[in-house]
């Protein structure tokens, strides 16, 4: 029996990536919704119109703040802010 | 092991403009393959297709304005139209939602392609809205990470 992602994950429906994104919605009243959006092709302000869709945010004005990023960064980068060599993220 | 795929939390979101009582859909993602076999194979050798292309319908119940309280006629009947008249107005389609499961939704742009009715005499009522993909971004999945 489906129940969540997990299962769908296991029959394939879903296949999380690495390249994924994860938007992360902050309400005006400080809550947090975090929507991973799947595959990674999309770029970025398509990755938050999908989220919005997904989450039924229909009317920006009630959030506060929201950020997309890749699930695991594409470079990884040292301290110092040098790239290191060899990332292949 | 193997878990059986039912359950009772799936829902679709059509488009605005687009209005009914739904009860199912179905989605079928599909590819063009080419058969690359010459002669003297005895068997069929295919290659398939990288661009994919998503189908499916959304079925239930109709629904109408009745004329009272507020409301529009386009805010209640299950197709989108011209103000006045019965021309359609839909030609660009718009965003579909299919819910696989509670969190968990698949999302594409899409053109209705067909609308189905059926009215049977014991008052049974559908309309089925047949959907292909119009989507230069492809069809997208998405899901809770969080509550």
């Amino acid at each position: 029996m489906i129940r969540g992602k997990e299962d769908l994950i296991s029959q394939g429906i879903l296949r999380p990536s690495s390249k994924d994104w994860r938007v992360r919605f902050v309400f005006l009243d400080g809550t947090e919704k975090v929507v991973r959006v799947s595959p990674g092709r999309i770029d970025e302000s398509t990755a938050v119109d999908r989220a919005m869709r997904h989450a039924k945010i229909f009317d920006a004005s009630v959030l506060k703040e929201t950020q997309a990023e890749r699930v695991e960064p594409t470079a990884k980068v040292a301290g110092f802010g040098m790239i290191q060599k060899g990332s292949t993220g | 092991m193997p878990s059986y795929a039912i359950g009772s939390d799936g829902a679709v979101s059509l488009p605005s403009g687009f209005n009914a009582t739904l009860n199912t859909w179905s989605a079928t993602m599909t590819r063009t393959t080419s058969v690359t076999t010459g002669y003297g194979a005895s068997v069929h050798n295919r290659r398939a297709s990288s661009v994919i292309d998503v189908t499916g319908s959304a079925g239930g119940m109709p629904t109408y304005w009745d004329g009272s309280d507020s409301g529009t006629d386009n805010g209640f009947s299950p197709i989108k139209h011209a103000a006045a008249g019965t021309t359609l107005d839909d030609r660009a389609g718009g965003e579909i939602t299919l819910t696989v499961a509670t969190g968990c939704t698949i999302n594409f742009a899409a053109v209705f392609s067909s609308y189905a009715f059926g009215v049977t005499n014991d008052g049974d009522s559908t309309v089925t809205f047949n959907f292909e993909m119009n989507d230069s971004a492809g069809p997208t999945t998405a899901w809770d990470e969080s509550p």
